[in-house]
């Protein structure tokens, strides 16, 4: 149990070497030493510059955090017995909780391969899972790295992200009943959007304007106005559906759009094998094992193309995700570790059987 | 495997012989999340579960 007794100064190398997307590769070096002292057995950098260490060999079961935070440099500190700093909690103390319950399982487990992955860019376009399942990545059972307070994610919800445009004649402000503003249609638009998705919880859908440009000069009507909107969708709702709604409203208020981003939503029962190994793990511990669904969405949404054995874990309470108050308990990041260090076990001992 | 009755609507579930205590199982019938009780005396039974959690973020 060594290794724990680094758990904090290992959390706070991570969070204190800013690594917004794109700008992943700054870990390489620490992780590829830290690996190796880890004991894991093989690391490399892929074609995107997802960083994968692994051991053992076997069907594979994948640890999937991601390396990247958002933008937004935050001072890092250990105080307290908290590692504060940018991407304490989104997603750097899962990632090293999976680094560390992969070194602690590793003397236990036979015939099977485990892969620690620090994937690139899930902040933005998730170009760092999508490349995984782009190259035929197999793995027979995979955990996402995020914070979920200890508790295991079974949903994730779907995103739509849609870039709306008008364009029209303009006029002269004096007289608008004369001319034809874009903004107006555009906002047209955006109510019809918004009395559709207009959910306050999990199971209804959402949409939030993200930008909204209009107007060319104080006294004209705008010719011009743009938007970006994104929209959040639960099981069963598919994109298919909200994107044929989307065009209607669009056609009746003379707006052009088009789709920027799409995630589909992800959901599995608690049956799933990894899950239920998670659960286990927990109760061996003496913790009560909890469920929850997730708003947003994940590299889950992605990876469960690769296996329908997934979820998502980790310690962090997630309110503190994307916030300038981002910190992360050590006693909560070891016992994520412990808990991924027992699930690896009881994963394996029925890949075996 | 051994069959436990769903104490929502009373029909019957698969639950292996190796489940712990608090695990939790989806009765897929009715959709009623349980939560596997053991007594003293080793006898198993269902209980209602709490409902899933809603959490913010990605």
């Amino acid at each position: 149990m060594d290794l724990l007794r680094e758990a904090g100064r290992i959390l706070l190398k991570l969070v204190e070497t800013y690594t917004p997307s794109g700008e992943e590769a700054r870990l390489h070096p620490y992780l590829e030493e830290l690996a190796g002292r880890l004991g894991f057995e093989e690391a490399y950098t892929d074609d995107v510059g997802n960083f994968h260490m692994s051991y053992g060999k076997g069907g594979t079961i994948l640890l999937a955090g991601h390396l990247d935070t958002i933008p937004g440099k935050l001072p890092a500190r250990l105080e307290n017995g908290e590692v504060h700093g940018r991407g304490a909690v989104d997603a750097k103390g899962p990632l090293a909780a999976f680094m560390l319950g992969a070194a602690l399982a590793r003397e236990e487990l036979d015939k099977v391969r485990v892969s620690v992955a620090a994937l690139v860019r899930e902040e933005t376009d998730g170009l760092g899972a999508k490349h995984l399942v782009e190259q035929g990545y197999r793995a027979e059972h995979i955990i996402v790295g995020e914070p979920t307070g200890l508790g295991i994610a079974v949903a994730y919800r779907g995103s739509l992200t849609l870039e709306a445009e008008a364009k029209a004649r303009g006029g002269h402000s004096s007289a608008p009943y004369m001319g034809e503003s874009a903004l107006d249609k555009l906002l047209s638009f955006i109510q019809e959007v918004g009395r559709r998705f207009n959910g306050r919880r999990y199971e209804e859908p959402t949409h939030a304007v993200t930008m909204l440009r209009a107007g060319e000069w104080s006294g004209s009507l705008p010719e011009n106005a743009h938007s970006v909107i994104n929209i959040r969708f639960p099981n069963p709702y598919s994109s298919s559906e909200i994107i044929s709604w989307i065009r209607e409203a669009a056609e009746r208020s003379g707006v052009r759009y088009r789709v920027i981003d799409l995630t589909e939503p992800v959901e599995v029962g608690v049956k799933t094998p990894v899950i239920r190994a998670l659960m286990r793990a927990q109760l061996r511990m003496g913790i009560r094992p909890r469920l929850v669904r997730k708003t947003g969405t994940s590299d889950m949404n992605t990876l469960y193309r690769i296996t329908p054995s997934i979820t998502a874990f980790g310690p962090g309470d997630s309110r503190l995700a994307h916030t300038t108050m981002e910190k992360l308990s050590i006693n909560d990041l070891i016992t994520a570790a412990k808990i991924i260090a027992q699930t690896l076990i009881e994963l394996s001992t029925r890949m075996k059987t | 495997m051994p069959k436990l009755s769903c104490p929502v609507c009373g029909g019957s579930l698969d639950i292996p012989e190796d489940a712990l205590p608090g695990e939790l199982f989806e009765h897929e019938e009715c959709g009623a999340q349980l939560e596997l009780e053991v007594d003293d005396q080793g006898s198993r039974r269902l209980k209602e579960a709490e409902e899933i959690a809603e959490d913010w973020g990605e």
